[in-house]
């Protein structure tokens, strides 16, 4: 994926530059660029272990346990097939969790793991609803601690860098929202026909 | 509305130290643990953020975006927004690691506390990586389809950018 962006970001620049003569700016730029790069990777690199050392206090405390099990009755609507399945509903749960809590590294492995379950329990190379709906609620985004952005924000001058955080609340559940009212109703639609 | 989040953030922190201490955890060796994963994260993400940073100062630098936001002003005006938002969003589900680096530029160009900036902040962090975290789910697992996964993530992305809009009027 991001092969074919990366490339085509690059030859579209240098095609622009030439066509207007703006080729001494772009190399220019590319140079700048680069260089501001490694000042963001270690803007973030400050946060990024902070709250990953904090989250690894949290996983082994058995804190994403605890809100993977408040989240447990909602899922069961949402998986209504799953309801009867522990382990798969436990994984989906766990996977949930981990997202809210921003930690993307376990995440993912948790995700795999329920996907696998999912797959194995339905026998088909068709994803069912279920699978859909877990893997579009995986690619909506709704995290309790936006760490990073705060971080670069702080890091870019800004006077209240927390100021955005219910803002980012409301736009991530109501996203995370419609990917799951939209996958129920094309369900539903695809059943139909 | 401001304290708000540095308030979530403080009660976090303590809420976690609190629950691993009570535990008997050994906190700060637990937390020496995660922040190296941290490091090696960082360290992994760089050479990601050159390439991509540099292309996009590249591009910025070669007239190239404005011509593209130029087309897009007649749209923009009328929502009222910086056209600069308008790649941000078409790059977003693509890749992160791009939306970062596009927005911190806006960051430089505007200050980060300028509207488009925080616009952006908050389009850029509402949203997850729509087609890697497609490609990770339902790639190797042999699947024939993957159904109406992509248009209801997409429409999730649509909604985000909608909201977006709807958040900065809302609560300021």
């Amino acid at each position: 994926m991001l092969n074919a962006i990366w490339a085509v970001l690059m030859l579209l620049a240098v095609f622009c530059a030439a066509a207007t003569g703006n080729l001494t700016a772009v190399s220019k730029a590319a140079a700048e660029g680069a260089q501001s790069a490694v000042e963001t990777a270690l803007l973030l690199a400050g946060a990024m272990c902070l709250w990953l050392g904090l989250m690894n206090i949290a996983a082994h405390a058995g804190l994403t346990e605890k809100l993977s099990r408040c989240l447990m009755p909602l899922l069961r609507r949402l998986f209504p097939e799953y309801a009867a399945h522990r382990a798969v509903g436990e994984k989906i749960a766990m996977n949930l969790a981990a997202n809210m809590l921003g930690m993307g590294n376990a995440a993912t492995p948790l995700g795999l793991a329920a996907m696998d379950e999912m797959q194995k329990l339905s026998h088909s190379d068709t994803p069912t609803g279920s699978m859909v709906l877990f893997v579009v609620m995986n690619t909506a985004a709704f995290q309790l601690l936006p760490s990073s952005v705060v971080t670069l924000r702080a890091a870019f001058g800004s006077e209240n860098p927390y100021d955005i955080m219910v803002h980012i609340w409301f736009v991530s559940l109501g996203s995370l929202l419609t990917c799951i009212l939209v996958c129920k109703l094309l369900e539903r639609l695809q059943r139909k026909r | 509305m401001e304290q708000i989040g540095a308030a979530v953030v403080c009660a976090v922190m303590a809420v976690i130290v609190a629950a691993g201490y009570l535990k008997g955890l050994p906190v700060f060796d637990l937390f020496l643990e995660g922040a190296a994963q941290g490091v090696r994260t960082a360290v992994r993400l760089l050479p990601t953020l050159i390439g991509l940073i540099a292309a996009i100062s590249m591009l910025r630098a070669s007239g190239a975006l404005e011509l593209v936001c130029g087309a897009l002003r007649p749209v923009t005006e009328w929502v009222g927004v910086n056209p600069e938002i308008v790649p941000l969003a078409l790059l977003r589900p693509f890749s992160g690691s791009g939306a970062t680096s596009y927005v911190t530029e806006l960051y430089t160009q505007y200050g980060a506390d300028s509207e488009t900036a925080r616009l952006a902040a908050i389009l850029a962090s509402s949203t997850e990586t729509t087609f890697y975290a497609a490609a990770v789910y339902f790639g190797g697992r042999g699947f024939r389809t993957t159904r109406y996964a992509i248009p209801a993530a997409l429409c999730g992305d649509c909604m985000a950018v909608v909201l977006s809009l709807v958040a900065v009027q809302l609560f300021g």
